[in-house]
């Protein structure tokens, strides 16, 4: 025995209603799309009523809750549908063995309907639940059934079986079959929608974060558990901390790749937790997931074993707890004249198909090419300074020839202008300037000074334009200030090789890295 | 003498201690070395730096330190390995290794504070931030999957390195023991290699280390390094 329920107007919101009144009827309900409802009422007899009382009470009951549905009850979950599908129709009990002689008068366009629904819902469920009549409806051929004569469910239901599917296939004998009220499949309860969240409230405020791992436990295993059972992963994890100062503290983290390991879902938690702790002991703790489909991933027997999400999760949080916020990820190189211009995004290693994020297969990865020089020589490669120290430098006809730190034996890299920092060799000056356009712009650009030279008012909305762009997730330390500098490749006579900028605006010189 | 080097070979065995003497003259695996990408070199060191031991390249600034590191992360992340920088001093730049070929997407970079750095006096703030990095560089040998996983010290003050008690470095060997990853250490002095690992060392040559292009005065630029090093092994080079 199976309820169906449609309503007047197809939305999200009548779904939702629909959904709720059949769920007060039966635990078994199926929601085939907006607005269309089907449940099964075996069995209720003795809490509801017959058929007619079912139907009854529950377009009652959504009628309460301001949603006007055509309700049908029929020993078949396609009679019902077919009944409660009809333009017009209000409640309808279709009494056992009487589906066909029920459906006859209905016109073709309520089946053609029913079988649109029908294979929305197999396209959205698994693949084991798709059958070969729902696959095959893509929907009745109203033209054609007009051509013959055929107005109404009875007219198609009558036809010989054997001239139909010569005609249509098996599609057209599935068509028949529904006509005649006969079911396609039987109905599949779509799981009810519950939460992944947990709570647990304490007898006594929590005040470190090492007790709080024990609750975790018993909120996180279960909610693990629950994914596993429906093959899911969790992509985020929140976690929200009523404190006793009757503030929330809520922590977000992302996770690169749907995830379900207990251990590392805590182990994140509690490292997010003892780098961002909460200002106030901890009445209630919340732990909420949101899934996703998990992951399935094939391993290759040839490539080389990577470290898995789950483990990179683990360690770049570990790791941001030792060094800090911001200083673990992946290097970016940006789109700038400005030495050393670089910014981060987290580092996620390789995706789901074993490809790095340039989408290069690792297995197909190419040997690299090894230099046929012999001799021992390296390209240039910088080491910068992120907070450049500041240097004198004597200059001879504009070419540096002694430089001198400010702040000697303060840094172990300038350990090499211990001497007398004569300059050995000098290559230079290279003229580099940017972000200048900022400042004319009016855009933050703190203590800077735009040079006189620069002035150009058509052009900053054109270079604004081709200013790098940060990717969404990343960040950058970087300055963003303009700059001016003339930069010099210098070699001292100790054998040091170092890269100085010095700042125009200002006259100051500083030390940008040291080749090595 | 021969049983009482199988002797002590048995007891270092039983304490697991064994690969840092009793397996010294077996020959290098050739498949089980990481190139360097630089092919005098890789011919130098019997075909790159042997993987699951400590290996390291040690010198003053301008040596070619750092070209050397950049030049094994480029091959590493050609041959499709994820690498990680443990950046102590935070003195990566980013241009020069993505010209050099390194994948950056493939390098997991670990910084230490900048304000840190620049505050830093031999023996002072420096401790804390070395430590850190050691942490770092632990974890990340720990968690394993990385072809060459790089500690960068090279800009802290030997003194403040000579300080570190040597069971860090024996703790450190023992994470990467049997894996195919390539633990390097970038350092001012030699002081971490394992017993089957190698010592790059490296000298800033007066003589005539930087290479230059470009004829005249006012077009020349540097190009590059000229390196000389040597290389040292526990026996076998």
């Amino acid at each position: 025995m199976c309820c169906a329920l449609v309503a007047a107007e197809a939305t999200a919101e009548a779904t939702r209603i629909l959904e709720t009144v059949a769920r007060g009827a039966s635990p078994r309900v199926e929601v085939l799309g907006l607005g269309v409802v089907a449940c099964d009422v075996r069995g209720v007899k003795r809490l509801f009523g017959d058929a007619a009382q079912v139907a009854t009470l529950c377009r009652a009951q959504a009628a309460d809750r301001g949603v006007v549905a055509a309700v049908a009850v029929a020993a078949t979950r396609t009679a019902a549908l077919l009944a409660a599908l009809m333009p017009g129709a209000t409640v309808a009990a279709i009494a056992p063995g009487t589906e066909a002689a029920a459906v006859a008068p209905l016109p073709l366009a309520v089946l053609d309907r029913l079988v649109r629904l029908e294979a929305d819902a197999a396209a959205r469920a698994r693949p084991a639940r798709r059958t070969p009549a729902a696959a095959d409806a893509a929907g009745v051929p109203l033209e054609t059934c007009k051509r013959w004569g055929l107005a109404t469910l009875g007219a198609l239901a009558a036809l010989p079986s054997a001239d139909l599917f010569e005609r249509q296939g098996a599609a057209g004998l599935a068509w028949q079959a529904m006509a005649r009220g006969a079911d396609a499949r039987p109905l599949a309860p779509t799981a009810e929608p519950h939460p992944f969240a947990a709570t647990v409230a304490f007898e006594w405020p929590i005040e470190a974060i090492e007790p709080l791992s024990f609750a975790l436990g018993s909120l996180v295993d279960p909610l693990c558990a629950r994914l596993d059972r429906g093959g899911h992963g969790t992509v985020t994890l929140q976690t929200t901390l009523r404190l006793v100062t009757r503030a929330l503290h809520v922590r977000r983290l992302g996770l690169p790749m749907p995830m379900r390991d207990p251990r590392v879902l805590r182990t994140l938690i509690v490292l997010d937790l003892e780098s961002h702790p909460p200002p106030a002991g901890i009445d209630a703790l919340t732990v909420t997931f949101e899934p996703a489909a998990a992951r399935v991933v094939q391993p290759s027997l040839l490539a080389r074993a990577h470290p898995r999400p789950e483990t990179i999760a683990t360690l770049t949080a570990r790791l941001r707890a030792v060094m800090g916020d911001g200083r673990v990820g992946t290097p970016i190189a940006v789109d700038s004249h400005r030495g050393g211009a670089m910014a981060m995004r987290p580092f996620v290693g390789l995706d789901e198909g074993g490809r790095g994020v340039d989408g290069l297969p690792l297995a197909m990865a190419e040997e690299p090419e090894t230099p046929a020089t012999s001799a021992p020589v390296v390209a240039l490669t910088l080491r910068r300074f992120r907070q450049p120290p500041r240097v004198r430098v004597e200059l001879d006809r504009g070419r540096p020839i002694r430089v001198r730190p400010l702040e000697p034996g303060r840094l172990p890299r300038l350990a090499c202008l211990g001497g007398r920092g004569v300059v050995r060799q000098a290559a230079g000056p290279w003229r580099t300037s940017g972000d200048w356009w900022r400042v004319e712009a009016g855009e933050p650009g703190p203590e800077a000074k735009a040079p006189e030279a620069r002035v150009a008012g058509e052009r900053p909305a054109a270079w604004r334009a081709r200013a790098w762009r940060p990717e969404a997730d990343a960040w950058s330390h970087e300055p963003s200030s303009p700059w001016d500098d003339d930069e010099w490749d210098v070699v001292l006579e100790s054998g040091c090789a170092l890269r100085l900028a010095r700042d125009r605006a200002r006259d100051t010189w500083v030390v940008a890295a040291v080749v090595d | 003498m021969q049983a009482a080097r199988l002797q002590v070979e048995a007891l270092l065995r039983a304490r697991r201690l064994d690969r840092t003497v009793a397996d010294l003259e077996a020959p290098p695996d050739p498949a089980r070395t990481a190139p360097t990408g630089l092919g005098w070199l890789d011919g130098r060191l019997g075909g790159g730096w042997p993987c699951g031991e400590t290996s390291e390249v040690a010198g003053p600034a301008s040596s070619g330190r750092t070209s050397v590191l950049v030049a094994t992360l480029a091959a590493a992340t050609a041959r499709g390995e994820l690498v990680a920088l443990v950046d102590a001093t935070d003195a990566f730049d980013v241009v020069t290794a993505a010209a050099a070929g390194v994948a950056l997407d493939r390098v997991l970079w670990v910084r230490g504070d900048p304000a840190a750095v620049a505050a830093s006096q031999p023996g002072g703030r420096v401790a804390g931030l070395v430590d850190r990095a050691i942490k770092a560089f632990g974890l990340v040998l720990e968690a394993g999957g990385f072809g060459v996983v790089v500690l960068d010290v090279a800009d802290v003050a030997p003194i403040d390195l000579a300080r570190l008690p040597f069971t860090t470095w024996r703790r450190l060997q023992r994470l990467v023991e049997g894996r195919d990853t390539v633990s390097l250490v970038i350092a001012p002095a030699p002081l971490a290699r394992s017993a089957r690992g190698l010592t790059l060392e490296l000298t800033a040559s007066a003589a005539a280390t930087p290479r230059w292009e470009g004829t005249s005065r006012r077009a020349r630029r540097l190009v590059g390094l000229s390196l000389t090093p040597a290389i040292r092994a526990a026996r076998r080079l």
